[in-house]
């Protein structure tokens, strides 16, 4: 057989050549043309891998696409200037926001966790020690009850949802944050920040944290661990909503998309994955 | 024709030379094809794992020099010398976690594995603060006991180091610490199989890394190049690549390229040293870049395969080519070769016929002109043959005839066949009257009359002694056509003798075609010769016979006179003897010598005295015997006389019995001359029936009874049969003819005269056309009696006769008239039709009288 073919094929070859060259068939066409349209989705990076999730599980003609990330703001304007059909919020709309004239869907109350670095020793923080850490109170984590190792603050600007989350339910509006702390741009930096840096303290999103298995710590927040059912039960008061905004006059692709996002089906997903679904 | 070349030697003469050539050269092309494919496939290959190999090199230069200047801008960072300069750990380090992230922010995204890290470094080599993938504590001095005076220079280029048991490639950059001291900032990745992985460049190439102890540090294969098992190969300080490392290690600088078989497959390998050029700790490192040779394998596969496929077409082609080119060669070379063969076994009417206009056909055409002109030669030969051999037969004819008659008929015969028409007449100027009679006709239709003749063109020709054509007119000219025939083509010429014109010869045709030339009459003037010749012998001869017989008959006549009781006795007995010579079909000879020996029988009579001769009563014994010695007396008279035929014989036994107690030499049967038993019973029967003085004449019954009384032992019995016969017819003389010739001859002689005439043809067939055309008649004639079924063969020119019993005697005949016909068939295809009328006429003229009797009643040549 295999004799045959390598025989066979340099004749397929020779008719080839002698019928001239046809030009390759380019069969990558835009998938918009031939499989509806093209849904571009883009917002908050806290949001973004839970709206990934879904997408993932959901068939469709729809193709959707992930554009970088913007923060909750971006993604708001985005639909209202129809750049995006799919906007991420991780936060509650402002009252500017609201009066755009956007339809938004909550999709999830995600945790909103404290975790160190895997070398810190101790299981939990009070919400008051937690303020003292970023006041700059604590230089080392041997003050705590830890290891001896430096405390290597890691925290976020003041208009990220996360912050503006833990300053309302664990810092307090006023708290002045140490000069010593480091300010990082995006929630994955947070992640990497912690992983890699041995007596790091920083925050992040528990979704993200449990569907993506990271190696760190979590702190019990005044004795209570971040769950999924915590949350739920509302024992676990740290959380965010991640929601969708869209165009009043979405298209049905949209409107299904959003049916099947709020259904019992993806409810079970996001809380296999870590997201408490919305209530 | 044969149709098959290869048994010709010509074709493989020409396609032998050719199909080996062309097998050769398809081979030849073939193999150096091969060889030059795959040299040029070894060279890609060489030249792809060499050009990659170069490539990797570029990148992994591109890649630090990048990594250099990243840690160059990160320590130029204000806010983080600032922190570097607090001496602040937690601001250090959360500065080094901000800075860390800015170097690897290019893309943004969660990366799981960290390979990357960031680190400070004090004076003395002591960690400050450290981010990423190393495990190393502040505090540890994760360089060892190395000399750090260069950390404090500035570098320009990464090096290879081990830090916390991970290789790494690690960028330093000075820092300016507290109180004047000089910190290091260190940036490194961890060389793994991650790491590599960046440098490859597609899936048919695999990298791998080595150190300095040539320990492979990070190695990335592509699952098509054998994936773990390959990554396993590489490590295996055993393998050619530990060998080829071990080559470059010696020889810095050069890439050292290798062949590894594994797992069935092919590969190559190219070892390259990695040396940085500003390296202060100068240590080495060493990439493998593994590269699949399979879709060149493939290519090359492929590629032979589409050589060998246009070869085998291209010889294909070429083969089919050369036998075209044989074919067109060989086969116009074979058919005239066949032509040619056909033309020397005597067949000129063989054509040879090609298409198109080279010079083939040229030579088919001249060959054709060639048969036609020889096939005229040919013929035009046959005819002169012809011609000579009817001249010949009729000289032959002349000879052998006194009768003017057959002589006549036989000369305008042989005219006709040489003239090839149909009429033909002789007209002979009656010496006494001086009038023109016609004495022979050939032609058919009624002989003109006397009126026609005086105004015929022999009339003319006779009175002017020349000779005269008359031919169809032409245009313009004046129709003559001659009286006595009604031909439209005629020529007569003279018979001048030396004594004058005795008449003329006139052949003709009512054919408008038939045209005579000076040529026919000095053909037909020389027959015309011949045949004056032969009617001034028949005339001297007829003269001579007619003084002969006027002797004899006077003679005779002295006879009678010496014995009146006889007178009249030799008339009768010439009378009789004649009878019985119709009777018995003598020939002309034979009965002139009998009526000569008829006449003169009793001479011997005139020797025997009177007295014994006219002695009335019985004669005593001495009587008896004188009167025997007359038939010796008789011959002795004779004897003298130069007679044209031996008549003395005749007399001398005329008194011979059968049973031999006759006189005078008591001879038996057969020993007796035929002549002499006819004249025997004739002269018996006489003497019984005449009256004597001395006696009544007995009855001609009485005499019959005698005769057959006497038959076998006086009288030969079948001279009797046909004497009775002749009495007996006359007895009963108006009877008609109680039975056909046909019926009374057995079916035996008829095959006789049919195998006779067959025999005749076959040999006169042989005389003009010479052995190899007879001896291809007979194979014909074989096969047309095979083919007809008839009971025939022809064996060395004789007929022969099979088993033709169970069939009635008619259809016997018939079989003889289709055997016949068969020979006149093919004898035509041959010679043509005029030439089978002559070979028929010859034969049947050479039989004798009876027998070519018989044959013109069977009419075995048609009706002709």
């Amino acid at each position: 057989m295999r004799r045959l073919m390598s025989f066979a094929l340099p004749a397929l070859l020779t008719l080839s050549m002698l019928g001239g060259c046809t030009p390759a068939a380019d069969s990558v066409s835009p998938a918009g043309d031939t499989v509806g349209e093209q849904l571009r989705v883009s917002g908050s990076g806290t949001c973004l891998p839970l709206i990934q999730i879904l997408t993932d599980e959901y068939t469709s003609d729809s193709e959707f696409v992930f554009l970088p990330g913007l923060h909750s703001g971006g993604g708001i304007k985005g639909v209202a200037n129809a750049d995006l059909e799919i906007g991420a919020v991780s936060r509650s709309l402002s009252d500017d926001e609201a009066a755009l004239g956007l339809e938004y869907t909550l999709l999830s109350s995600d945790g909103l966790v404290l975790a160190t670095h895997s070398s810190v020793t101790i299981d939990g923080l009070s919400t008051e020690q937690v303020r003292d850490i970023y006041s700059g109170v604590y230089s080392n984590w041997s003050e705590l009850g830890g290891p001896d190792l430096p405390i290597t603050i890691l925290d976020r600007n003041e208009d990220e949802s996360a912050k503006i989350i833990l300053r309302q339910y664990v810092l307090g509006p006023d708290l002045e944050i140490t000069p010593k702390a480091v300010n990082l741009y995006y929630e994955p930096d947070m992640i990497e920040g912690l992983q890699s840096t041995a007596g790091s303290i920083g925050y992040f999103s528990l979704g993200y944290g449990l569907s993506q298995d990271v190696p760190v710590l979590y702190m019990k927040l005044d004795g209570i661990s971040a769950t999924v059912e915590n949350i739920e039960n509302g024992t676990y008061k740290v959380v965010r909503p991640l929601g969708v905004v869209t165009a009043e006059d979405a298209s049905d692709e949209i409107t299904a998309f959003l049916q099947w996002a709020t259904s019992a089906e993806a409810r079970d997903l996001m809380k296999s994955q870590g997201f408490a679904p919305a209530k | 024709m044969t149709r098959n070349p290869f048994g010709k030697h010509l074709h493989n003469q020409i396609i032998v030379p050719l199909v080996v050539a062309t097998l050769v050269v398809g081979v030849m092309a073939t193999l150096v094809a091969w060889a030059l494919l795959d040299q040029i496939i070894n060279g890609w290959i060489d030249e792809t794992a060499s050009a990659t190999s170069t490539g990797v090199s570029a990148r992994f230069d591109d890649k630090s020099e990048e990594m250099q200047r990243a840690v160059k801008l990160a320590a130029e960072n204000s806010r983080f010398v600032e922190a570097v300069q607090s001496g602040d750990a937690m601001t250090i380090s959360a500065q080094l976690v901000g800075t860390s992230q800015a170097l690897d922010a290019p893309n943004p995204g969660y990366q799981k594995v960290e390979a990357s890290n960031l680190m400070l470094l004090d004076e003395d080599g002591v960690v400050v603060a450290s981010t990423g993938g190393l495990t190393v504590a502040p505090g540890q001095a994760p360089l060892g006991d190395k000399d750090l005076n260069w950390i404090s220079l500035a570098m320009s280029h990464p090096i290879m180091i081990q830090i916390a048991g991970e290789e790494t490639l690690t960028a330093l950059e000075p820092v300016k610490g507290p109180d004047g001291q000089v910190y290091a900032l260190a940036y490194s990745q961890i060389i793994g199989d991650t790491f590599v992985a960046d440098f490859r460049t597609g899936v048919q190439t695999g990298l791998a890394l080595y150190n300095e102890d040539l320990v492979a540090v990070g190695i990335d294969i592509p699952n098509e190049l054998g994936g773990t098992s390959m990554a396993a190969q590489l490590e295996n300080p055993e393998s050619v690549v530990i060998e080829a490392l071990r080559e470059s290690q010696q020889d810095p600088g050069l890439s050292v390229t290798r062949k590894l078989v594994f797992e069935g497959a092919e590969y190559r390998v190219v070892a390259t040293q990695i040396l940085f050029e500003n390296d202060p700790t100068r240590t080495a490192s060493y990439l493998v870049t593994v590269l699949g040779t399979g879709v060149a394998e493939q290519t090359r596969v492929t590629t032979r395969n589409l050589i060998m496929l246009w070869s085998v077409v291209a010889v294909a082609s070429l083969l089919g080519l050369n036998w075209w080119v044989a074919r067109r060669v060989s086969d116009p070379l074979m058919a005239l070769s066949q032509s040619v063969a056909r033309v020397a076994e005597g067949d000129y009417s063989t054509k040879v016929a090609f298409e198109g206009s080279n010079e083939v056909s040229d030579l088919s055409e001249n060959f054709n002109r060639m048969t036609d002109s020889l096939r005229d030669r040919s013929e035009s030969l046959t005819k002169k043959v012809l011609e000579l051999a009817t001249l010949y037969e009729m000289s032959r004819a002349l000879g052998s005839t006194l009768d003017l008659d057959v002589l006549l008929d036989s000369v305008l015969d042989s005219a006709m066949r040489i003239f090839n028409v149909e009429i033909g007449y002789v007209t002979l100027r009656d010496r006494e009257t001086a009038e023109l009679h016609v004495r022979a006709w050939r032609g058919g239709g009624a002989q003109a009359d006397e009126s026609a003749v005086r105004t015929s063109m022999s009339e003319w020709v006779i009175r002017e002694g020349r000779p005269l054509i008359f031919n169809p007119p032409r245009d313009g000219e004046q129709n003559r056509i001659d009286t006595v025939s009604g031909a439209l083509a005629a020529l007569c010429v003279p018979l001048v003798s030396t004594e004058g014109t005795l008449g003329a010869i006139t052949v003709g045709s009512r054919s408008e075609t038939q045209r005579f030339t000076s040529d026919d009459v000095r053909l037909l003037a020389t027959i015309a010769n011949h045949v004056t010749i032969a009617i001034g012998n028949i005339e001297l001869f007829s003269s001579l016979q007619e003084a002969y017989l006027a002797t004899v008959r006077a003679l005779a006549a002295a006879v009678d006179a010496k014995d009146p009781y006889t007178r009249g006795h030799s008339d009768g007995v010439a009378r009789l003897s004649m009878e019985i010579a119709d009777s018995m079909g003598l020939s002309a000879e034979q009965r002139v010598s009998l009526e000569m020996a008829a006449y003169l029988h009793d001479i011997g009579k005139i020797g025997i005295s009177e007295d014994i001769l006219l002695k009335p009563g019985k004669l005593t014994d001495e009587e008896m015997a004188q009167m025997r010695h007359h038939p010796l007396i008789g011959a002795n008279i004779l004897r003298p006389v130069a007679f044209p035929w031996p008549i003395a014989p005749i007399v001398r036994h005329h008194h011979e019995h059968y049973d031999g107690t006759g006189y005078p030499a008591g001879l038996k049967a057969e020993e007796i001359p035929a002549l002499a038993r006819v004249l025997t019973v004739a002269d018996a029967f006489e003497a019984m029936v005449s009256d004597r003085p001395y006696r009544k004449g007995r009855s001609q019954h009485e005499a019959i009874l005698e005769l057959r009384r006497c038959s076998g032992s006086h009288f030969d019995p079948r001279v009797v049969d046909a004497f009775i016969r002749v009495l007996e017819h006359d007895a009963v003389d108006d009877q008609p003819e109680p039975e056909d010739d046909e019926d009374v001859t057995g079916v035996d002689e008829k095959y006789a005269v049919c195998v006779a005439v067959a025999d005749g043809m076959i040999s006169s067939f042989r005389r003009l056309g010479g052995p190899r055309l007879a001896s291809n008649l007979e194979k014909d004639l074989n096969a047309e009696f095979g083919r007809q079924e008839l009971p025939f063969t022809v064996l060395a020119g004789h007929l022969s006769i099979g088993n033709g019993s169970g069939v009635t005697e008619q259809g016997q005949v018939e079989y003889m008239r289709r055997a016949v016909a068969v020979i006149a068939v093919a004898m035509e295809r041959t010679s043509g039709a005029t030439l089978v009328e002559h070979f028929y006429t010859e034969s049947v003229d050479s039989l004798p009288e009876r027998m070519r009797l018989l044959a013109g009643s069977m009419r075995l040549l048609g009706d002709s």
